[in-house]
């Protein structure tokens, strides 16, 4: 618990230095999370080349806008990884047909749709794996109270960027019923996080 | 669609930070979020509930190529040619509608030719050819990309003009501050600016001897009754600063 919030002090501060136009602090920055955000994209994007480029405009987005970051609204990660998804969100959103053609979305293996499990540690390195211990635990609570079939709806929309129609193809399930999973299992997250 | 209804907005918030929000209504709801406060309330709650889910399992080790072109387009190797500039700072909006709004912020400035200084300090016009006054320019946008100031000075003068594009609307016991932001060090406090109109500043040397360095210029809003500028100020417009001559 103090690790982590250290983590996110760090990061804080390296992100108030990059507003001031500290190059060597944005490298900093850079080296303690492009692995992560990398990560995120090459996930959602799944190719490397395109989540590269896109990986690469987020940065330049985080040069841009450290100056409006607020420790009010957001975690320092939570804000790094909200600008990488976008990117990467707005990137695949653009070219639907694109990845259609690229991509071949696996068949669901065990665990890996369960967003409980990819809640837990994952193996980075020092300042890394004291950012990635985030306090999930509210979130675990509350996406055990869905239905399996909302929470694996949720998970691969949120993991694997599936669309709906996406989603309906590869849990062979009409649109409106993923629609519906979709949407009831947001409605009910939303009480259980608000606490 | 009627989306002041709270249930509508909240599912649309909460859709767009899963993902499946895409197209055109994801388009849509990006330009809603400009101006419309509750919608992007409604996304900040999703985002710092969801988000953190995406710690992802593994990592993914980046090309020495990320880097580098991250930091060409951030820190430019020269400051005389800066390819990263027009598409760091104008990016959508294209090269042309970018040179016409420097074009004509220039053109409302030089009232008058001017020759190189003889001494005069370079603020007033002199009475000899026409010659295209050595200056410093800059147009500072807003969060949204919209130009909002228009800063000019002579190169060999320690005045700045500066001209409001699009009012700023202040509080009672608030000020603008402009900013100079250099590659290295903290911003430099160059004096308060108007939020509406034309303003002046007196530097307190030339603009070539606090300019030239410089590669952004910035205004944040200040409380009028401090002692001394913020020492981390927050930025509302920022913009690229140029040399025309």
């Amino acid at each position: 618990m103090v690790d982590r919030t250290r983590a996110q002090h760090e990061l804080g501060q390296l992100l108030a230095r990059v507003a001031l136009r500290d190059q060597a602090a944005f490298k900093q920055l850079y080296d303690a999370t492009v692995r992560c955000l990398l990560a995120i994209a090459v996930r959602l994007l799944r190719d490397e080349a395109w989540a590269e480029e896109v990986i690469q405009e987020a940065y330049v987005g985080i040069w841009n806008s450290a100056p409006n970051y607020s420790p009010a609204k957001a975690q320092p990660m939570t804000w790094l990884m909200t600008i990488a998804r976008n990117k990467s969100m707005d990137a695949l959103r653009s070219t639907t047909s694109e990845r259609e053609t690229r991509v071949h979305v696996a068949p669901a293996e065990d665990g890996e749709d369960d967003p409980l499990a990819a809640v837990a540690d994952a193996a980075l390195g020092p300042l890394q794996q004291l950012i990635e211990r985030i306090d999930a635990a509210r979130l675990r609570h509350c996406l055990r109270s869905l239905d399996a079939a909302q929470r694996q709806a949720i998970a691969l929309a949120f993991y694997d960027g599936l669309s709906h129609s996406e989603l309906a193809a590869h849990l062979r399930q009409p649109l409106g019923t993923v629609k519906a999973w979709v949407r009831r299992g947001l409605e009910r997250l939303k009480p259980c996080l608000k606490g | 669609m009627n989306y002041k209804r709270p249930e509508l907005r909240d599912a649309l918030a909460s859709e767009y930070v899963l993902g499946t929000l895409h197209g055109r209504a994801r388009r849509r709801f990006q330009q809603l979020l400009k101006t419309d406060r509750e919608l992007q309330a409604a996304v900040d709650f999703w985002q710092n509930e969801l988000v953190p889910m995406a710690a992802p399992l593994s990592v993914a080790e980046p090309s020495p190529r990320l880097w580098a072109g991250i930091a060409a387009r951030v820190a430019p190797p020269s400051a005389a040619s800066k390819p990263g500039w027009f598409e760091r700072w104008f990016g959508a909006r294209g090269l042309a509608s970018a040179l016409a709004g420097l074009v004509v912020g220039i053109g409302v400035m030089l009232v008058a030719p001017l020759a190189p200084p003889a001494g005069d300090g370079g603020d007033e016009p002199s009475r000899s050819g026409p010659q295209v006054p050595a200056s410093y320019a800059g147009i500072l946008s807003d969060g949204n990309g919209q130009p909002a100031m228009l800063i000019s000075s002579r190169r060999h003068g320690k005045l700045v003009d500066i001209k409001v594009l699009r009012p700023i609307g202040l509080g009672q016991d608030q000020v603008l501050r402009l900013w100079a932001l250099g590659k290295q060090g903290p911003p430099v406090a160059l004096g308060t600016v108007p939020a509406q109109g034309k303003g002046r500043i007196e530097l307190p040397a030339t603009s070539e001897a606090l300019l030239a360095q410089v590669d952004e210029l910035a205004v944040s809003v200040e409380s009028a009754s401090a002692v001394a500028p913020s020492a981390a100020p927050t930025f509302i417009l920022r913009g690229p600063c140029a040399k025309f001559w």
